[in-house]
Protein backbone atom coordinates (compact mmCIF):
# COMPACT_ATOMS: atom_id res chain seq x y z
CA UNK A 1 0.00 0.00 0.00
CA UNK A 2 2.83 2.09 0.94
CA UNK A 3 4.43 1.63 -2.70
CA UNK A 4 1.44 2.68 -4.07
CA UNK A 5 0.77 5.69 -2.20
CA UNK A 6 4.65 6.52 -3.32
CA UNK A 7 4.23 5.73 -6.70
CA UNK A 8 1.04 8.21 -7.06
CA UNK A 9 3.45 10.76 -5.29
CA UNK A 10 5.74 10.34 -7.84
CA UNK A 11 3.54 10.20 -10.88
CA UNK A 12 2.07 13.86 -9.56
CA UNK A 13 5.09 15.16 -8.77
CA UNK A 14 5.92 13.99 -12.48
CA UNK A 15 3.15 16.53 -13.40
CA UNK A 16 3.96 19.41 -11.30
CA UNK A 17 7.43 19.13 -12.97
CA UNK A 18 6.12 18.39 -16.41
CA UNK A 19 3.71 21.76 -16.33
CA UNK A 20 6.83 23.70 -17.53
CA UNK A 21 9.21 20.37 -18.74
CA UNK A 22 11.44 21.35 -15.93
CA UNK A 23 15.06 20.05 -16.39
CA UNK A 24 14.33 18.07 -13.14
CA UNK A 25 11.22 16.35 -14.16
CA UNK A 26 13.24 14.56 -16.91
CA UNK A 27 15.98 13.90 -14.53
CA UNK A 28 13.02 12.06 -12.41
CA UNK A 29 12.31 9.84 -15.36
CA UNK A 30 15.98 9.17 -16.24
CA UNK A 31 16.96 7.90 -12.96
CA UNK A 32 13.84 6.48 -11.54
CA UNK A 33 13.85 2.83 -12.03
CA UNK A 34 10.15 3.05 -12.19
CA UNK A 35 10.64 5.72 -14.85
CA UNK A 36 8.19 3.99 -17.02
CA UNK A 37 5.26 3.24 -14.65
CA UNK A 38 5.73 7.10 -13.66
CA UNK A 39 5.47 8.29 -17.54
CA UNK A 40 2.14 5.58 -18.01
CA UNK A 41 1.13 7.29 -15.20
CA UNK A 42 1.01 10.98 -16.04
CA UNK A 43 -0.56 9.73 -19.31
CA UNK A 44 -3.16 7.60 -17.47
CA UNK A 45 -4.22 10.62 -15.51
CA UNK A 46 -4.36 13.06 -18.53
CA UNK A 47 -6.68 10.80 -20.26
CA UNK A 48 -8.90 10.23 -16.73
CA UNK A 49 -9.07 13.82 -16.58
CA UNK A 50 -9.29 14.34 -20.25
CA UNK A 51 -12.71 12.38 -20.64
CA UNK A 52 -13.88 13.91 -16.85
CA UNK A 53 -13.93 16.92 -18.46
CA UNK A 54 -15.85 16.37 -21.41
CA UNK A 55 -18.26 13.57 -19.31
CA UNK A 56 -21.42 15.99 -20.43
CA UNK A 57 -21.01 12.49 -22.91
CA UNK A 58 -21.57 10.06 -20.66
CA UNK A 59 -24.41 11.61 -18.55
CA UNK A 60 -25.93 12.23 -21.70
CA UNK A 61 -26.09 8.77 -22.06
CA UNK A 62 -26.85 7.80 -18.95
CA UNK A 63 -24.20 5.28 -17.91
CA UNK A 64 -24.35 4.31 -14.88
CA UNK A 65 -21.50 4.49 -12.00
CA UNK A 66 -19.50 1.85 -12.49
CA UNK A 67 -19.22 1.58 -16.28
CA UNK A 68 -18.62 5.75 -15.93
CA UNK A 69 -15.72 4.64 -13.94
CA UNK A 70 -14.39 2.23 -16.29
CA UNK A 71 -15.02 4.60 -19.39
CA UNK A 72 -12.33 7.20 -17.35
CA UNK A 73 -9.78 4.30 -17.24
CA UNK A 74 -9.87 3.36 -20.54
CA UNK A 75 -9.61 6.63 -21.89
CA UNK A 76 -6.54 6.89 -19.91
CA UNK A 77 -5.57 3.66 -21.80
CA UNK A 78 -6.46 4.94 -25.29
CA UNK A 79 -4.82 7.85 -24.86
CA UNK A 80 -1.51 5.98 -23.22
CA UNK A 81 -1.58 3.96 -26.67
CA UNK A 82 -1.47 7.29 -28.50
CA UNK A 83 1.50 8.03 -26.15
CA UNK A 84 3.14 5.46 -28.06
CA UNK A 85 2.09 5.90 -31.55
CA UNK A 86 3.20 9.78 -31.00
CA UNK A 87 6.42 9.09 -29.18
CA UNK A 88 7.23 6.38 -32.17
CA UNK A 89 6.46 8.63 -35.00
CA UNK A 90 8.74 11.36 -33.25
CA UNK A 91 11.82 9.46 -32.72
CA UNK A 92 11.54 7.66 -35.95
CA UNK A 93 11.13 11.46 -37.76
CA UNK A 94 13.62 13.39 -35.42
CA UNK A 95 16.85 10.08 -36.28
CA UNK A 96 15.50 10.81 -39.91
CA UNK A 97 16.07 14.97 -39.29
CA UNK A 98 18.40 15.58 -36.88
CA UNK A 99 22.11 14.43 -35.90
CA UNK A 100 21.49 13.40 -32.61
CA UNK A 101 19.84 9.52 -31.86
CA UNK A 102 18.35 9.37 -28.63
CA UNK A 103 17.00 5.73 -27.35
CA UNK A 104 13.10 5.24 -28.08
CA UNK A 105 12.37 4.87 -24.35
CA UNK A 106 14.01 8.33 -23.62
CA UNK A 107 12.25 9.94 -26.06
CA UNK A 108 8.91 7.96 -24.72
CA UNK A 109 9.62 9.06 -21.45
CA UNK A 110 9.96 12.96 -22.15
CA UNK A 111 7.32 13.08 -24.18
CA UNK A 112 5.03 11.83 -21.63
CA UNK A 113 5.82 14.90 -19.96
CA UNK A 114 4.16 16.73 -21.94
CA UNK A 115 1.00 15.33 -21.66
CA UNK A 116 1.04 16.88 -17.95
CA UNK A 117 -1.04 19.83 -18.60
CA UNK A 118 -4.02 17.12 -19.93
CA UNK A 119 -4.22 16.23 -15.99
CA UNK A 120 -5.84 18.80 -15.44
CA UNK A 121 -8.26 18.67 -18.60
CA UNK A 122 -11.08 18.18 -15.54
CA UNK A 123 -11.35 21.85 -15.61
CA UNK A 124 -13.28 21.33 -18.71
CA UNK A 125 -16.36 20.78 -17.18
CA UNK A 126 -16.19 24.48 -15.85
CA UNK A 127 -19.63 26.13 -17.63
CA UNK A 128 -18.68 28.63 -19.44
CA UNK A 129 -14.52 28.60 -19.03
CA UNK A 130 -14.45 25.12 -19.57
CA UNK A 131 -13.97 24.83 -23.74
CA UNK A 132 -11.61 27.36 -23.86
CA UNK A 133 -9.57 25.93 -20.74
CA UNK A 134 -9.81 22.60 -23.20
CA UNK A 135 -8.36 24.39 -26.37
CA UNK A 136 -5.90 26.62 -24.06
CA UNK A 137 -4.34 23.07 -22.46
CA UNK A 138 -3.91 21.44 -25.97
CA UNK A 139 -1.93 24.58 -26.94
CA UNK A 140 0.10 24.34 -23.48
CA UNK A 141 0.66 20.41 -24.29
CA UNK A 142 1.96 21.50 -27.75
CA UNK A 143 4.59 23.86 -26.65
CA UNK A 144 5.60 21.37 -24.57
CA UNK A 145 5.56 18.54 -27.44
CA UNK A 146 7.96 21.03 -28.82
CA UNK A 147 10.28 21.81 -25.84
CA UNK A 148 10.59 17.90 -25.46
CA UNK A 149 11.55 17.11 -28.56
CA UNK A 150 14.33 20.28 -28.63
CA UNK A 151 15.73 19.00 -25.49
CA UNK A 152 15.77 15.31 -26.66
CA UNK A 153 17.06 15.54 -30.20
CA UNK A 154 19.33 19.02 -28.75
CA UNK A 155 17.76 21.08 -31.71
CA UNK A 156 16.21 24.50 -31.89
CA UNK A 157 12.60 25.09 -32.12
CA UNK A 158 12.32 25.87 -35.30
CA UNK A 159 13.84 22.19 -36.07
CA UNK A 160 11.66 21.02 -33.22
CA UNK A 161 8.96 22.36 -34.93
CA UNK A 162 9.44 21.02 -38.00
CA UNK A 163 9.57 17.76 -36.46
CA UNK A 164 6.26 17.73 -34.58
CA UNK A 165 4.73 19.46 -37.88
CA UNK A 166 5.75 16.32 -39.74
CA UNK A 167 4.93 14.17 -37.35
CA UNK A 168 1.35 15.76 -37.05
CA UNK A 169 1.05 15.39 -40.65
CA UNK A 170 1.64 11.47 -40.83
CA UNK A 171 -0.39 10.71 -37.95
CA UNK A 172 -3.70 12.06 -40.38
CA UNK A 173 -2.25 10.24 -43.29
CA UNK A 174 -2.79 7.14 -40.78
CA UNK A 175 -5.85 8.07 -39.14
CA UNK A 176 -7.31 8.52 -42.82
CA UNK A 177 -5.51 5.31 -43.85
CA UNK A 178 -3.81 2.30 -42.06
CA UNK A 179 -5.23 3.51 -38.94
CA UNK A 180 -8.75 3.21 -39.61
CA UNK A 181 -8.72 -0.42 -38.15
CA UNK A 182 -6.87 0.95 -35.32
CA UNK A 183 -9.56 3.51 -34.94
CA UNK A 184 -12.67 1.17 -35.27
CA UNK A 185 -10.96 -0.93 -32.49
CA UNK A 186 -10.86 1.96 -30.22
CA UNK A 187 -14.60 2.48 -30.96
CA UNK A 188 -15.64 -0.92 -31.11
CA UNK A 189 -14.00 -1.09 -27.31
CA UNK A 190 -15.39 2.14 -26.08
CA UNK A 191 -18.91 1.12 -27.05
CA UNK A 192 -18.17 -2.17 -25.26
CA UNK A 193 -17.10 -0.25 -21.83
CA UNK A 194 -19.81 2.64 -21.66
CA UNK A 195 -22.62 0.48 -22.97
CA UNK A 196 -23.77 2.85 -25.65
CA UNK A 197 -23.57 3.31 -28.97
CA UNK A 198 -22.29 7.36 -29.16
CA UNK A 199 -19.28 8.10 -30.32
CA UNK A 200 -16.16 8.31 -27.95
CA UNK A 201 -14.41 11.67 -27.47
CA UNK A 202 -11.80 11.31 -29.86
CA UNK A 203 -12.57 9.83 -33.66
CA UNK A 204 -9.20 9.63 -34.66
CA UNK A 205 -5.77 7.83 -33.18
CA UNK A 206 -5.59 8.95 -29.80
CA UNK A 207 -2.70 11.51 -29.75
CA UNK A 208 -2.42 14.60 -27.85
CA UNK A 209 -3.00 17.05 -31.12
CA UNK A 210 -6.89 16.90 -31.62
CA UNK A 211 -7.37 16.13 -35.76
CA UNK A 212 -11.23 16.82 -34.67
CA UNK A 213 -10.78 18.63 -31.87
CA UNK A 214 -14.02 18.09 -28.97
CA UNK A 215 -15.59 20.48 -27.69
CA UNK A 216 -18.21 18.71 -25.72
CA UNK A 217 -20.79 20.16 -27.40
CA UNK A 218 -23.91 17.31 -26.75
CA UNK A 219 -25.32 17.10 -30.18
CA UNK A 220 -22.10 15.14 -31.69
CA UNK A 221 -22.86 12.56 -29.08
CA UNK A 222 -26.24 12.56 -28.71
CA UNK A 223 -27.08 8.95 -28.22
CA UNK A 224 -28.90 6.82 -31.16
CA UNK A 225 -32.60 7.16 -29.95
CA UNK A 226 -32.89 10.23 -28.98
CA UNK A 227 -31.60 10.17 -25.45
CA UNK A 228 -30.76 13.72 -26.15
CA UNK A 229 -33.15 16.47 -23.98
CA UNK A 230 -35.29 17.87 -26.74
CA UNK A 231 -38.76 18.09 -27.21
CA UNK A 232 -38.69 20.44 -30.32
CA UNK A 233 -36.74 19.75 -33.82
CA UNK A 234 -33.49 21.85 -33.94
CA UNK A 235 -31.28 20.92 -31.14
CA UNK A 236 -30.63 23.45 -28.60
CA UNK B 1 3.73 39.38 -0.40
CA UNK B 2 4.11 35.92 -1.08
CA UNK B 3 1.08 34.80 1.21
CA UNK B 4 -1.25 36.90 -0.53
CA UNK B 5 0.17 35.19 -3.72
CA UNK B 6 -0.60 31.89 -2.47
CA UNK B 7 -3.82 33.07 -0.85
CA UNK B 8 -5.01 34.30 -4.29
CA UNK B 9 -3.90 31.01 -5.97
CA UNK B 10 -5.53 29.23 -3.61
CA UNK B 11 -8.57 30.92 -3.94
CA UNK B 12 -8.90 30.84 -8.04
CA UNK B 13 -8.12 27.00 -7.42
CA UNK B 14 -10.94 26.71 -4.73
CA UNK B 15 -13.28 28.95 -7.49
CA UNK B 16 -12.13 26.47 -10.27
CA UNK B 17 -12.82 23.06 -8.73
CA UNK B 18 -16.21 24.46 -7.21
CA UNK B 19 -17.15 25.91 -11.03
CA UNK B 20 -15.83 22.14 -12.06
CA UNK B 21 -17.83 20.30 -10.00
CA UNK B 22 -20.97 22.51 -10.26
CA UNK B 23 -22.50 21.04 -13.77
CA UNK B 24 -22.62 17.57 -11.58
CA UNK B 25 -25.46 18.34 -9.74
CA UNK B 26 -27.98 18.48 -12.92
CA UNK B 27 -25.71 16.13 -14.85
CA UNK B 28 -25.72 13.39 -12.54
CA UNK B 29 -29.46 14.23 -12.08
CA UNK B 30 -30.16 13.77 -15.71
CA UNK B 31 -28.16 10.24 -15.49
CA UNK B 32 -30.23 9.25 -12.66
CA UNK B 33 -27.39 9.00 -10.07
CA UNK B 34 -28.48 11.08 -7.42
CA UNK B 35 -32.25 11.40 -6.09
CA UNK B 36 -32.03 14.50 -4.12
CA UNK B 37 -35.86 15.25 -4.60
CA UNK B 38 -36.44 13.63 -8.11
CA UNK B 39 -36.71 10.89 -10.93
CA UNK B 40 -34.41 9.91 -13.64
CA UNK B 41 -35.83 11.76 -16.56
CA UNK B 42 -37.27 9.59 -19.73
CA UNK B 43 -34.05 9.84 -22.63
CA UNK B 44 -36.53 8.15 -25.23
CA UNK B 45 -36.98 10.07 -28.46
CA UNK B 46 -39.95 11.33 -27.08
CA UNK B 47 -39.01 13.11 -24.10
CA UNK B 48 -41.54 15.99 -23.83
CA UNK B 49 -44.31 13.40 -24.82
CA UNK B 50 -43.30 11.40 -21.63
CA UNK B 51 -42.79 14.27 -19.54
CA UNK B 52 -46.85 14.97 -20.97
CA UNK B 53 -47.83 11.40 -19.56
CA UNK B 54 -46.19 11.33 -16.35
CA UNK B 55 -47.81 15.09 -15.97
CA UNK B 56 -51.07 13.80 -16.12
CA UNK B 57 -50.23 11.08 -13.29
CA UNK B 58 -48.48 14.07 -11.03
CA UNK B 59 -51.69 15.93 -11.27
CA UNK B 60 -53.10 12.86 -9.30
CA UNK B 61 -51.08 12.78 -6.98
CA UNK B 62 -50.03 16.74 -6.09
CA UNK B 63 -53.53 17.80 -6.33
CA UNK B 64 -53.93 21.66 -7.07
CA UNK B 65 -53.59 23.90 -4.76
CA UNK B 66 -55.72 26.65 -5.80
CA UNK B 67 -58.36 24.89 -8.82
CA UNK B 68 -61.31 27.01 -9.13
CA UNK B 69 -59.83 30.03 -9.50
CA UNK B 70 -59.63 30.53 -13.01
CA UNK B 71 -57.02 32.82 -14.10
CA UNK B 72 -56.39 34.29 -17.74
CA UNK B 73 -53.07 34.43 -17.38
CA UNK B 74 -49.74 32.65 -15.26
CA UNK B 75 -47.25 34.61 -14.20
CA UNK B 76 -43.95 32.72 -12.72
CA UNK B 77 -41.43 34.25 -10.50
CA UNK B 78 -37.74 32.88 -10.65
CA UNK B 79 -36.01 34.82 -8.26
CA UNK B 80 -32.44 36.50 -8.23
CA UNK B 81 -29.13 34.48 -7.51
CA UNK B 82 -29.53 35.71 -3.92
CA UNK B 83 -32.44 32.91 -3.48
CA UNK B 84 -31.68 30.32 -0.75
CA UNK B 85 -34.91 28.22 -2.08
CA UNK B 86 -38.09 28.98 -3.60
CA UNK B 87 -39.76 30.27 -0.16
CA UNK B 88 -36.41 31.75 1.00
CA UNK B 89 -35.37 35.10 -1.45
CA UNK B 90 -33.82 38.25 0.18
CA UNK B 91 -36.23 39.98 1.77
CA UNK B 92 -36.13 42.83 -0.60
CA UNK B 93 -37.96 41.03 -3.03
CA UNK B 94 -41.12 40.25 -1.34
CA UNK B 95 -42.79 43.47 -1.72
CA UNK B 96 -41.77 43.00 -5.28
CA UNK B 97 -43.84 39.60 -5.41
CA UNK B 98 -46.94 41.20 -3.53
CA UNK B 99 -47.05 43.96 -5.40
CA UNK B 100 -47.36 41.84 -9.22
CA UNK B 101 -50.12 40.03 -7.01
CA UNK B 102 -51.98 43.22 -6.22
CA UNK B 103 -51.25 44.76 -9.32
CA UNK B 104 -52.34 42.40 -11.85
CA UNK B 105 -56.08 41.59 -10.85
CA UNK B 106 -56.27 38.70 -14.18
CA UNK B 107 -52.75 37.09 -13.74
CA UNK B 108 -52.24 33.88 -10.90
CA UNK B 109 -48.49 34.89 -9.52
CA UNK B 110 -46.51 31.89 -8.59
CA UNK B 111 -43.55 31.99 -6.91
CA UNK B 112 -42.42 28.47 -5.36
CA UNK B 113 -40.05 27.43 -8.35
CA UNK B 114 -36.19 27.77 -7.29
CA UNK B 115 -34.28 27.93 -10.58
CA UNK B 116 -31.44 27.27 -9.15
CA UNK B 117 -31.89 23.64 -8.43
CA UNK B 118 -33.26 21.28 -11.73
CA UNK B 119 -35.33 19.74 -8.87
CA UNK B 120 -36.76 22.53 -7.26
CA UNK B 121 -34.39 21.96 -3.96
CA UNK B 122 -33.72 24.61 -2.13
CA UNK B 123 -30.15 24.91 -0.50
CA UNK B 124 -31.30 23.67 2.75
CA UNK B 125 -33.28 21.08 1.73
CA UNK B 126 -32.14 17.71 1.60
CA UNK B 127 -28.92 17.77 0.15
CA UNK B 128 -25.67 17.05 0.93
CA UNK B 129 -24.22 20.36 1.39
CA UNK B 130 -27.49 22.07 3.90
CA UNK B 131 -25.59 21.64 6.55
CA UNK B 132 -23.02 24.26 5.11
CA UNK B 133 -26.34 26.59 4.13
CA UNK B 134 -28.91 26.56 7.09
CA UNK B 135 -26.34 28.71 9.28
CA UNK B 136 -26.18 31.21 6.18
CA UNK B 137 -29.80 31.37 6.16
CA UNK B 138 -30.24 32.32 9.47
CA UNK B 139 -27.30 35.15 9.24
CA UNK B 140 -28.85 36.13 6.50
CA UNK B 141 -32.74 36.17 8.35
CA UNK B 142 -30.62 38.25 11.12
CA UNK B 143 -28.99 40.80 8.90
CA UNK B 144 -30.07 40.85 5.55
CA UNK B 145 -26.72 42.52 4.27
CA UNK B 146 -24.19 39.55 5.88
CA UNK B 147 -21.00 39.37 4.13
CA UNK B 148 -21.53 35.57 3.90
CA UNK B 149 -24.37 35.64 1.48
CA UNK B 150 -21.97 36.25 -1.06
CA UNK B 151 -21.52 32.80 -0.95
CA UNK B 152 -25.19 31.82 -2.18
CA UNK B 153 -24.74 34.06 -5.03
CA UNK B 154 -21.60 32.69 -5.97
CA UNK B 155 -23.42 29.22 -6.18
CA UNK B 156 -26.62 30.60 -8.27
CA UNK B 157 -24.08 32.40 -10.40
CA UNK B 158 -22.67 29.39 -11.14
CA UNK B 159 -25.74 27.43 -11.77
CA UNK B 160 -27.14 30.48 -14.31
CA UNK B 161 -23.92 29.95 -16.05
CA UNK B 162 -24.82 25.96 -16.48
CA UNK B 163 -28.02 27.31 -17.83
CA UNK B 164 -26.35 29.53 -20.33
CA UNK B 165 -23.67 26.62 -21.42
CA UNK B 166 -24.71 25.17 -24.50
CA UNK B 167 -23.21 21.83 -23.17
CA UNK B 168 -25.07 21.72 -20.13
CA UNK B 169 -28.10 24.22 -20.68
CA UNK B 170 -30.24 21.26 -22.71
CA UNK B 171 -30.11 19.16 -19.67
CA UNK B 172 -30.01 21.86 -16.83
CA UNK B 173 -33.29 23.84 -18.44
CA UNK B 174 -34.87 20.55 -19.02
CA UNK B 175 -35.14 20.23 -15.58
CA UNK B 176 -36.04 23.76 -14.75
CA UNK B 177 -39.02 23.58 -17.78
CA UNK B 178 -40.05 20.38 -15.52
CA UNK B 179 -40.71 22.00 -12.45
CA UNK B 180 -42.35 25.25 -13.91
CA UNK B 181 -44.58 22.80 -15.81
CA UNK B 182 -45.44 21.04 -12.30
CA UNK B 183 -45.55 24.40 -10.27
CA UNK B 184 -48.59 25.65 -13.11
CA UNK B 185 -50.55 22.27 -12.36
CA UNK B 186 -50.03 22.71 -8.58
CA UNK B 187 -51.64 26.23 -9.43
CA UNK B 188 -54.31 25.23 -11.05
CA UNK B 189 -53.07 25.21 -14.49
CA UNK B 190 -54.59 23.13 -17.46
CA UNK B 191 -52.11 21.76 -20.01
CA UNK B 192 -54.07 22.33 -23.30
CA UNK B 193 -56.56 25.33 -22.34
CA UNK B 194 -54.35 27.60 -24.23
CA UNK B 195 -53.89 29.96 -20.95
CA UNK B 196 -50.82 31.86 -21.74
CA UNK B 197 -48.27 32.14 -19.55
CA UNK B 198 -45.31 34.80 -18.56
CA UNK B 199 -42.18 33.92 -16.96
CA UNK B 200 -40.55 36.76 -14.97
CA UNK B 201 -36.72 36.82 -13.94
CA UNK B 202 -34.50 39.10 -11.99
CA UNK B 203 -30.94 38.78 -13.02
CA UNK B 204 -29.75 35.00 -12.83
CA UNK B 205 -33.32 34.31 -13.02
CA UNK B 206 -34.38 35.42 -16.11
CA UNK B 207 -31.64 33.63 -18.15
CA UNK B 208 -32.68 30.56 -16.61
CA UNK B 209 -36.52 31.66 -17.75
CA UNK B 210 -34.84 32.06 -21.09
CA UNK B 211 -33.50 29.03 -20.95
CA UNK B 212 -36.75 26.72 -19.91
CA UNK B 213 -38.57 28.24 -22.18
CA UNK B 214 -37.77 25.99 -24.88
CA UNK B 215 -39.19 23.09 -23.41
CA UNK B 216 -42.03 25.05 -21.61
CA UNK B 217 -43.87 26.02 -24.23
CA UNK B 218 -44.51 22.48 -25.69
CA UNK B 219 -44.90 21.18 -22.43
CA UNK B 220 -48.09 23.07 -21.59
CA UNK B 221 -49.42 23.62 -25.12
CA UNK B 222 -49.62 27.46 -24.97
CA UNK B 223 -47.31 29.98 -25.66
CA UNK B 224 -44.43 31.32 -23.10
CA UNK B 225 -43.33 35.02 -22.54
CA UNK B 226 -40.51 36.24 -20.71
CA UNK B 227 -39.69 39.50 -18.76
CA UNK B 228 -36.11 40.04 -17.51
CA UNK B 229 -35.71 42.65 -15.08
CA UNK B 230 -32.00 43.17 -15.06
CA UNK B 231 -31.58 39.44 -16.32
CA UNK B 232 -27.70 38.56 -17.17
CA UNK B 233 -29.01 37.11 -20.76
CA UNK B 234 -27.53 34.62 -23.28
CA UNK B 235 -28.22 33.99 -26.40
CA UNK B 236 -29.85 30.93 -25.50
CA UNK B 237 -31.84 29.34 -27.91
CA UNK B 238 -34.94 29.38 -25.85
CA UNK B 239 -35.46 32.66 -27.32
CA UNK B 240 -36.51 30.77 -30.33
CA UNK B 241 -39.75 28.86 -28.48
CA UNK B 242 -41.19 32.67 -26.45
CA UNK B 243 -43.40 34.59 -27.97
CA UNK B 244 -41.91 37.96 -26.23
CA UNK B 245 -39.11 38.61 -24.28
CA UNK B 246 -38.76 42.45 -22.01
CA UNK B 247 -35.71 43.13 -21.58
CA UNK B 248 -35.95 46.03 -18.61
CA UNK B 249 -32.82 46.98 -17.33
CA UNK B 250 -31.49 50.64 -15.28
CA UNK B 251 -28.93 52.89 -16.71
CA UNK B 252 -26.92 51.94 -13.04
CA UNK B 253 -27.35 48.48 -14.05
CA UNK B 254 -23.81 47.22 -14.74
CA UNK B 255 -24.04 43.54 -14.33
CA UNK B 256 -26.87 42.93 -16.60
CA UNK B 257 -25.02 44.96 -19.74
CA UNK B 258 -22.36 43.22 -19.16
CA UNK B 259 -24.36 39.86 -20.59
CA UNK B 260 -23.60 42.34 -24.23
CA UNK B 261 -19.96 41.42 -23.87
CA UNK B 262 -19.45 38.10 -22.32
CA UNK B 263 -22.28 36.33 -24.74
CA UNK B 264 -20.64 36.51 -28.26
CA UNK B 265 -24.15 35.58 -29.60
CA UNK B 266 -25.27 39.06 -28.31
CA UNK B 267 -22.50 40.81 -30.17
CA UNK B 268 -24.44 42.77 -33.02
CA UNK B 269 -21.42 41.37 -35.77
CA UNK B 270 -23.56 37.63 -35.08
CA UNK B 271 -26.90 38.21 -37.22
CA UNK B 272 -27.53 34.64 -37.22
CA UNK B 273 -27.54 33.81 -33.39
CA UNK B 274 -30.52 33.38 -31.76
CA UNK B 275 -30.51 36.97 -29.66
CA UNK B 276 -29.67 39.12 -32.77
CA UNK B 277 -32.14 36.91 -35.20
CA UNK B 278 -34.96 37.78 -32.05
CA UNK B 279 -34.18 41.07 -32.15
CA UNK B 280 -34.86 41.50 -35.57
CA UNK B 281 -38.69 39.51 -35.77
CA UNK B 282 -38.95 42.08 -33.40
CA UNK B 283 -39.50 39.59 -30.43
CA UNK B 284 -37.29 41.49 -28.15
CA UNK B 285 -38.51 44.58 -26.56
CA UNK B 286 -35.38 46.51 -24.49
CA UNK B 287 -36.99 48.59 -21.95
CA UNK B 288 -34.54 51.46 -20.37
CA UNK B 289 -35.55 52.55 -16.76
CA UNK B 290 -34.02 55.10 -16.06
CA UNK B 291 -31.34 55.38 -13.42
CA UNK B 292 -31.83 52.02 -11.43
CA UNK B 293 -28.95 50.01 -9.87
CA UNK B 294 -28.59 45.63 -10.20
CA UNK B 295 -28.77 45.40 -6.05
CA UNK B 296 -28.20 47.41 -3.19
CA UNK B 297 -29.31 50.48 -1.88
CA UNK B 298 -31.13 52.04 -5.56
CA UNK B 299 -31.88 48.99 -7.06
CA UNK B 300 -35.18 47.63 -8.70
CA UNK B 301 -37.17 46.75 -5.61
CA UNK B 302 -36.34 49.66 -3.85
CA UNK B 303 -38.99 51.21 -2.54
CA UNK B 304 -38.11 54.49 -0.77
CA UNK B 305 -35.38 55.64 -3.84
CA UNK B 306 -37.90 57.85 -5.52
CA UNK B 307 -37.20 58.70 -10.20
CA UNK B 308 -37.46 62.17 -11.48
CA UNK B 309 -41.32 61.41 -12.18
CA UNK B 310 -42.15 60.94 -8.26
CA UNK B 311 -42.76 57.08 -8.15
CA UNK B 312 -40.68 54.52 -6.36
CA UNK B 313 -38.09 52.32 -8.22
CA UNK B 314 -40.63 49.50 -6.76
CA UNK B 315 -43.21 51.51 -8.19
CA UNK B 316 -42.58 52.30 -11.68
CA UNK B 317 -40.74 48.59 -12.22
CA UNK B 318 -44.24 47.44 -10.99
CA UNK B 319 -46.35 49.54 -13.64
CA UNK B 320 -43.64 49.14 -16.90
CA UNK B 321 -44.52 45.27 -15.96
CA UNK B 322 -48.38 45.94 -16.03
CA UNK B 323 -47.91 48.08 -18.91
CA UNK B 324 -46.49 45.30 -21.15
CA UNK B 325 -48.55 42.75 -20.11
CA UNK B 326 -51.69 45.40 -21.11
CA UNK B 327 -50.38 45.61 -24.40
CA UNK B 328 -49.91 42.00 -24.98
CA UNK B 329 -53.58 41.28 -24.13
CA UNK B 330 -52.47 39.83 -21.11
CA UNK B 331 -54.41 42.10 -18.54
CA UNK B 332 -57.31 44.14 -19.03
CA UNK B 333 -56.49 47.25 -20.28
CA UNK B 334 -56.17 50.58 -17.96
CA UNK B 335 -58.88 52.34 -16.78
CA UNK B 336 -59.68 55.92 -18.06
CA UNK B 337 -58.44 57.72 -15.23
CA UNK B 338 -55.31 55.76 -14.93
CA UNK B 339 -52.32 57.60 -16.74
CA UNK B 340 -50.27 56.17 -19.43
CA UNK B 341 -46.63 55.23 -18.27
CA UNK B 342 -44.11 58.00 -20.51
CA UNK B 343 -40.80 57.47 -18.58
CA UNK B 344 -38.82 57.45 -15.19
Amino acid sequence: MGELFEYFGEVFQAIRLGLTLQPDGVQLLQKDPHANWIAFGVVMVAGIALLLGQSVILFLNQIKPVRFVLSLFANGLLLAVGWVIWSAAVWGIGRWLFVEKPDFILVLRVIALSYAPLALGFLTLMPYLGPFVHRLLYVWTFLLALRAVMFTFNVSAWQALLCVGIGWLILILLTATVGKPLIGLQNWLWHRITGTHTDPPTRQLPTPFPINPVTGDPSQHAPQGGAQPEPKGEKP
Amino acid sequence: MNFFVALLAGGLALLFLCMAVAPLESLGWYAGWFREGDARPDPSAAASLELKARTKVSSSIHPAEDIGKDASHYLVYLSGIGAIAANSVPQEEEPFIKGLEQLLPATKVISDVFPYSVTNLGLTGQRVTAAIWRPIEKMRLKNPDAAVSFLVNARNLIQMTISADTRYGPIYNLGIGRELHESLLRHGYKVGSGVPVTLIGWSGGAQIAVGAAWYLPELIGAPVRVISIGGVLSDDKGLEQIEHLWHMWGSKDHLSPLAEFLYAGRWKLLRKSAWNRALAAGKISLIPLGPISHNGHGDYFDNEMKLPNGETHLQYVLSVIKQALTEADLEPAQSAGEPVKQGP
